[in-house]
């Protein structure tokens, strides 16, 4: 390979990495509206109630909606970044820092929604509660790993802990928590498969889908 | 012979440079975002103070639909900056980026104190209770002062080192083993515990308003 061909693999490898890190970054700020917009359903449902009439409330509603499962659907898309094999390891010779618990986080996100794709949790309590819970263990753990490992490298006061919770610097445990999330992935997703093609059977399209209860869609929990 | 010598010269070169190309540009996009951040506080209490202006109109609907979107657009609006700010501010909870780049020292601070802000909107109605709304509006007064006041004063008016002001830059000053000065990784730390405080409580009242039988307020 001649000179300019080793400048431009080198500038691509760069910025290879460079992009992999970006989406990496973009992330806290996924997670972070992700887990607000869950959370702010009772900020959204006091405003919803001021409402005088129900188009401005069926708006806000539908607008809340749509933002908070869009958000989750686009989070989980970008973590799929965490799951592909040997992430720490994409710039030759060079090792790149992302947090170590980001493949579990995605996981749990994935858990999250597969709730809200098997129960009803804008009308079930208890769905509702184990979607924020599963979302909040993914949120943790990824702020966790991300704050105080792929972020703090420069901070030597924190070099056992971020050594830990970072990809680059601990390899064997990133690989193993890869290979975990991969396999969760493959089930969880074998599962959904099994689940909505067995639903199909046995009562239809319509039925599959709830027999049109979105209709109502925040008139259980919401009291709308 | 005498063209391909100083190519493999300047390859050489160039090829140690892509590494800091790449890292210039990390600082510059955080560096971008810092400044954004200072018209965003700005807007955020513009937005919060014009409420009175906001009710008035309000007032002057003939029409119920017009009242209730301009009403919708109003809080819409509102919240989307507040949510805009607290997610571009996430910068100030990250160790390094206060080491490598002269960021406000209080930002950690005043990051934490719009996390407040947002969970007393969560937790208490701020629209209809007067004491919530002044609280609200309190704390997110006291996070832009605490956002832009070391902002003017250490990064655009006196510089990043040998001014009076320059222990308001997260660079300057930094303790052994950090890039971080100490007065920034205490407000890290200070910012951090009190965001995870804030998280769970968020979480635990969003819970028990879930708890099966019993109706949200």
């Amino acid at each position: 390979m001649d000179a300019y061909g080793k400048v431009i693999q080198a500038f691509v490898e760069e910025a290879r990495g460079w992009t992999v890190l970006t989406v990496a970054a973009l992330m806290p700020t996924l997670w972070t509206l992700t887990l607000m917009l869950a959370l702010a359903r009772p900020y959204m449902l006091r405003t919803l109630r001021k409402c005088t009439v129900r188009f401005g409330a069926d708006v806000w509603w539908l607008s809340y909606v749509l933002m908070r499962d869009g958000l989750m659907i686009v989070t989980l898309a970008a973590g799929f970044i965490f799951l592909l094999p040997h992430p720490a390891f994409i710039v030759e010779g060079e090792e790149l820092s992302l947090p170590l618990f980001g493949p579990l986080a995605t996981l749990f996100l994935f858990w999250a929604l597969t709730v809200k794709l098997t129960e009803d949790p804008d009308d079930d309590p208890a769905a509702y509660r184990r979607m924020i819970s599963l979302l909040t263990i993914g949120g943790a753990l990824y702020f966790v790993s991300m704050v105080f490992g792929s972020e703090a490298g420069n901070q030597d006061w924190l070099k056992p802990v971020n050594e830990f919770l970072a990809t680059g610097s601990n390899p064997a445990w990133a690989h193993a928590i890869t290979t975990i999330a991969l396999v969760g992935f493959a089930a969880t997703g074998a599962y959904i498969f099994a689940r909505v093609l067995n639903g199909i059977r046995r009562g239809g399209l319509v039925e599959q889908a709830g027999g049109g209860s979105g209709r109502h869609a925040h008139a259980g929990m919401t009291g709308h | 012979m005498g063209v391909t010598q100083p190519a493999v010269q300047f390859s050489d070169q160039f090829l140690k440079m892509i590494p800091s190309l790449f890292s210039s540009l990390e600082m510059f996009v955080e560096g971008t975002l810092a400044v954004t951040l200072t018209i965003l506080w700005v807007l955020l209490l513009t937005l919060y103070l014009a409420r009175p202006y906001v009710v008035r109109t309000l007032q002057k609907f003939s029409l119920r639909v017009g009242a209730d979107l301009w009403w919708l657009i109003y809080v819409g609006l509102r919240d989307l900056i507040l949510a805009a700010v607290f997610v571009l501010g996430l910068l100030y909870f990250l160790p390094d980026v206060l080491g490598m780049l002269p960021l406000p020292v209080t930002g950690p601070l005043a990051e934490a104190l719009l996390f407040a802000a947002l969970v007393m909107k969560l937790t208490r109605d701020a629209d209809n209770d007067p004491n919530a709304f002044s609280l609200v509006s309190t704390l997110l007064g006291t996070g832009a002062v605490l956002y832009l006041t070391p902002f003017i004063l250490a990064e655009k008016l006196g510089g990043f080192a040998g001014t009076r002001f320059d222990w308001l830059v997260t660079t300057v000053f930094p303790i052994s083993g950090s890039t971080a000065s100490g007065l920034a990784l205490t407000c890290w730390g200070a910012a951090t515990l009190a965001a995870i405080i804030l998280g769970v409580v968020a979480v635990i009242y969003t819970l028990r308003l879930a708890r099966p039988y019993e109706q949200e307020s």
